[in-house]
């Protein structure tokens, strides 16, 4: 633009430049502050670009340091080493054991104006001890995904309630010896607990300084009861849940169904591409003749974000968390890439998610029924040793199949385990039939 | 140790400057400081501390001093003696076969008329190539059911395929992967020192007649004993440390826990449970098994080497 | 001592026109090269398969619909190239880690096998200790000393610790004994040579060959290494090849085919150490290891 100013006025240029440089340096910060940002979503790169677009003075950089399963230690290590990361990605169920390592920072103050525009089951699920430590990012309301095609084929009636859902298991194994109607993943405690939500456990609660734990519960043995009996008849398989034995089984039309939760379809998607549209889903079975506490659907996994608690721009960092969590554009980008059911409320009426999954293209009111399932959830806990008693889970249930004993003494010694390391770390516990 | 150099030579030698080793030996030293022995001593420090809670709840965490009480909680621990013992389980499967093999293909690589012996020898060497992670991954493929191509032969010819996760398959399909990795360096070790020997010691017995079975039992065996006990003490030692193909395979199925083998709960107790300090206890222990293992055989092979002597 | 490299035929002198001899030593070899090749013929196959494909078809027997170009295409684009980009990392921590540990193995080696000093036993004792000790127990540990003086997550955090291989040492003091006669030492000091000089100049050339083997085998334990990568990487730019497969098999579960990607990636990962062993077999002194026991 200076160029075109003619040569004869160079006073007037030079005064142009130094307006444009003093206002240039008035409004553009010498650096942009840089954030790093611990996340393994797929696609989350592409979402964040979309921050960094928008604000130049303050760039984020993602980094998938770390898995699901990694990212308590790593964070850990991470804090110790004295480079944590400023903003990370944590399911709810690690974020108690963060809490209590003093990994993240407490939000309460600048957050309590979001309560009231996010889903009460998250905000319940991000405070801890009356503080907020994270702001949720969405939730899982759990559903039953069936093969509507085979089901058809071979005369099975959609179980509506629990004892329903056993009969059509034993029936097709009846009818098809080597087909299964879903399998009872052992390396999946978070699918266990969720069920066992359904009936209203909850098997952690902080009740002032005194950590209450419930594992072991009546409610809890009718689940486990339940799925022993189905393994015993051998009516439901014992693979893994996205392993590849599995993943052959559903992309053979050996396992008919799959109990997740609403971001399932991308990933069968992924496993079994050559099924799309053959699949219907449903809201869980349910438990027929319980009044009182009785869900449509547990809590199994869904994610929060978080912010360091050693970050060195907190006010940067928590400023992106909102945005990440609740600016629409920012959750549209997310439910397309990552395919989450926001715990945003105003973000569960965008658009894109008015039409249906790719996956299952008949149901356009997929996320209407996961609005309703949501509904339906209780309000449940986490603890500060979730991974330690998943890991005793998966190894007592694992031993309880392979070995054909009870999944109920399966469980109690999971209690068993848990309450011991919490007493062995000092925490005062009280065990709660 | 071998002696090459006359023994003429072997005069007390005065280096020209006292410093002159130690400027050789000084990088090794400085990094084995830093990078193994100050690690190692943290570990030992570690293992005598731990997290206590001050205040209930959401309380304060503090590392302490604890004593013993974490040596105490990992030798009461059941799990690291069933892990010790599924490791006993493995090791003598793993280790007796997998020197039979690399023995017996180290001497049929040296005996005459041998067909293909580059390409043999070439891919029998292979598998060590293969990251341990990647190798268990492609056996675990190998063994599940519905994606195994071994068990889907099986059904095909109406033969029940067999169960690679049982009971008492597990031992030997763990230990295969084992053998598979280490079969082929042990054997190129073996064979190298087959080379060594030199062939006027068995050209007489050949010309007087002997098999090439007899000459390889009775005059190649023996002397390839030290060699082989060395490899055997290797892989023994290779076995305690096991760790990355029963890890790799316990997502895959219901038949190891995550605490399968001792340095699997060192794991576990460092990385899932967040207890560094239970981690650091029970490495000691597997640390002093292996320290045991190793002197008594170096022990049993030096009073061998003695009465060879004399 | 040492005998000359892997020769491929017999003696001259037993060459017998019996081809029976040969034939079962033959036919067994061939058994064992066989399963030993076996999870690699699987892999190739199971690479040429399409997503769709791989579970629904007989793994050994290779898919011929454009699945192999197909994968290898889309492992080159995942995320922007990242698969190539740990291939690079994988060869900069076991070349350039594998390079620099030779040399420190070599000097140490050549300083306890020529030199009597206080000390010497105990050092060569210690290194030998330091392979009894688990990787695991040594893992946070690293990471936290790293992080004190500020290289946690850089390149150097993983190849500082890969610096010393007491396997290397060991072999280096074995070969340095056996190859270098003491007499040339003495002459170089008595034309008036320095300690340095020396074993720039006369120590070093004889012992090449063996430092060939050590840089190899170290080369290949950095490159199959997972464990200290794992601990100290957090950023997936600088993740060698085992991390980088192992992060795709935990974390991969939202990615389209991510199994498929698995195998090929697994697929490519083996083949630069092959290749290495093919073109560099003769260089393969393992009668090192065998030698340190003989008599």
């Amino acid at each position: 633009m200076l160029d075109r100013f003619p040569s004869s006025f160079p006073r007037v240029r030079r005064a142009f430049g130094v307006i444009n440089f003093v206002i240039l340096g008035l409004t553009l910060p010498a650096d942009p502050i840089r954030l790093t940002y611990w996340n393994w979503a797929p696609h989350i790169e592409e979402i964040v670009a979309i921050w960094n677009r928008q604000n130049p003075d303050v760039q984020v950089t993602v980094s998938r340091a770390a898995g699901p399963l990694e990212i308590v230690p790593k964070l850990l290590a991470a804090h110790r080493g004295g480079n944590p990361p400023d903003i990370t990605n944590v399911i709810y169920q690690d974020l108690p054991a963060l809490v209590v390592n003093g990994l993240v920072a407490d939000i309460t103050q600048t957050s309590a104006a979001l309560k009231a525009g996010t889903s009460p089951v998250a905000w319940h699920l991000v405070n801890l001890g009356g503080r907020t430590w994270a702001l949720p990012q969405g939730t899982s309301p759990m559903m039953f995904y069936y093969r509507e095609d085979l089901f058809q084929q071979f005369g099975l009636e959609v179980p509506r309630t629990w004892p329903e859902f056993a009969a059509v298991a034993k029936k097709l194994h009846r009818l098809q010896p080597n087909r299964r109607l879903v399998t009872f993943p052992t390396g999946e405690p978070g699918l266990f607990v969720a069920l066992t939500h359904q009936l209203g456990a909850n098997w952690w609660a902080l009740d002032g300084e005194v950590w209450k734990i419930s594992i072991a519960t009546p409610e809890a043995k009718r689940i486990a009861d339940f799925w022993q009996d189905l393994v015993r008849a051998d009516a439901v398989a014992t693979s893994q849940h996205w392993s590849p034995e599995w993943s052959g089984a559903i992309a053979d039309g050996r396992l008919l169904g799959l109990i997740s939760a609403v971001w399932a379809p991308p990933l069968l998607a992924n496993i079994t591409p050559d099924t799309r549209g053959k699949w219907n889903v449903v809201p869980l079975p349910r438990w027929p003749d319980e009044a009182g506490r009785h869900y449509a659907s547990g809590v199994m996994g869904g994610s929060a974000t978080a912010v360091s608690s050693k970050t060195k721009h907190p006010e940067e960092a928590i400023r992106f968390i909102k945005w990440i969590t609740s600016d629409p554009e920012a959750l549209e980008a997310y439910i397309r890439l990552v395919n989450i059911w926001p715990a945003n409320l105003e973000a569960r009426r965008l658009p894109a998610l008015a039409i249906a999954p790719a996956f299952i293209p008949e149901r356009k009111d997929f996320y209407t029924l996961a609005n309703a399932i949501d509904l339906e959830t209780p309000n449940i806990s986490w603890g500060p040793n979730v991974s330690m008693t998943f890991d005793a889970f998966r190894n007592a249930f694992a031993r309880a199949v392979r070995g054909r004993t009870s999944f109920y003494e399966a469980l109690e010694s999971v209690q068993r385990s848990t309450v011991r390391d919490l007493r062995i770390q000092g925490y005062e516990v009280e065990e709660v039939p | 140790m071998p002696q090459s150099s006359a023994t003429s030579s072997r005069k007390e030698f005065q280096p020209t400057s006292r410093l002159a080793p130690w400027l050789f030996v000084g990088p090794a030293v400085l990094l084995f400081t830093f990078a193994l022995a100050a690690p190692f001593l943290y570990a030992v420090v570690l293992s005598f501390r731990g997290i206590r809670i001050r205040g209930g709840g959401l309380g304060m965490r503090e590392e302490v001093a604890v004593g013993f009480k974490n040596y105490y909680y990992a030798a009461t621990n059941p799990e690291l003696w069933a892990g010790f013992g599924r490791m006993l389980h493995v090791g003598v499967i793993s280790v007796p076969v997998m020197l039979t093999f690399a023995l017996l293909f180290a001497l049929l690589l040296d005996s005459p008329h041998v067909r293909f012996r580059q390409v043999s020898r070439l891919a029998i060497f292979t598998p060590y190539a293969v990251p341990g992670v990647i190798a268990s991954l492609m056996w675990g493929f190998i063994y599940l059911p519905g994606v195994s191509p071994i068990r889907e032969a099986f059904s095909a010819s109406g033969l029940t395929p067999p169960d690679f996760f049982g009971e008492h398959a597990i031992f030997f399909s763990i230990a295969n992967i084992s053998i598979w990795g280490s079969v082929g360096f042990n054997m190129v070790i073996l064979y190298t020192a087959l080379r060594g020997i030199s062939s006027e010691l068995y050209d007489a017995a050949r010309v007087d007649g002997c098999r090439e079975w007899q000459i390889a039992l009775h005059v190649k065996l023996p002397l390839l004993l030290p060699a082989v006990i060395l490899t055997g003490l290797f892989s023994l030692v290779g076995t305690i440390q096991l760790f990355s193909e029963p890890k790799t395979l316990e997502p895959l199925g219901n038949a190891i826990s995550t605490t399968w083998v001792p340095v699997m709960l060192v794991y576990r107790d460092a990385f899932i449970s967040m207890n560094i300090y239970m981690g650091a206890a029970t490495s000691m222990f597997v640390a002093c098994l292996t320290v045991t293992v190793t002197l008594v055989v170096l022990k049993f092979m030096q009073r061998r080497e003695r009465r060879k002597l004399s | 001592m040492s005998s000359p490299a892997l020769r491929a035929s017999p003696p001259a002198a037993s060459r017998q026109p019996r081809r029976r001899g040969g034939f079962w030593p033959t036919v067994i070899l061939l058994i064992g090269a066989g399963y030993c090749l076996l999870p690699l013929l699987w892999v190739i196959s199971a690479a040429t398969k399409l997503p769709g494909e791989l579970f629904t078809t007989f793994s050994l027997r290779p898919s011929f619909n454009g699945g192999f170009w197909e994968n290898l295409k889309q492992l080159s684009q995942f995320r922007g190239g990242q698969y190539w980009r740990w291939t690079l990392n994988s060869l900069l921590y076991a070349g350039g880690g594998a390079a620099l540990s030779t040399m420190v193995s070599a000097a140490a080696g050549y300083g306890l096998a020529k030199y009597r000093f206080a000390g010497r036993d105990i050092i060569f004792t210690l290194l030998l200790g330091a392979v009894l000790v688990p990787g695991v127990l040594l893992a946070v540990p690293q990471y936290l000393l790293m992080a004190e003086i500020g290289l946690a997550g850089s390149y150097w955090s993983v190849l500082i610790p890969c610096l010393v291989s007491p396997l290397g040492i060991f072999l280096s003091r074995i070969y340095a004994t056996a190859v270098i006669p003491d007499e040339m030492l003495e002459a170089g000091r008595v034309d008036g040579a320095g300690e340095v000089r020396i074993f720039f100049s006369i120590a070093l050339l004889p012992m090449l060959p063996g430092l060939v083997t050590v840089f190899l085998l170290q080369f290949v334990g950095i490159w199959n290494n997972f464990l200290l990568p794992f601990i100290m990487l957090s950023d997936e730019n600088k993740f060698p090849l085992t991390v980088g497969l192992y992060t795709l098999i935990n974390q991969g579960v939202d990615q389209p085919g991510v199994y498929t990607l698995i195998i090929t990636g697994a697929m490519v990962a083996i083949i630069p150490l092959v290749l290495l062993f093919l073109v560099l077999q003769r260089f393969w002194r393992l009668d090192l290891i065998s030698g340190s026991v003989k008599g």
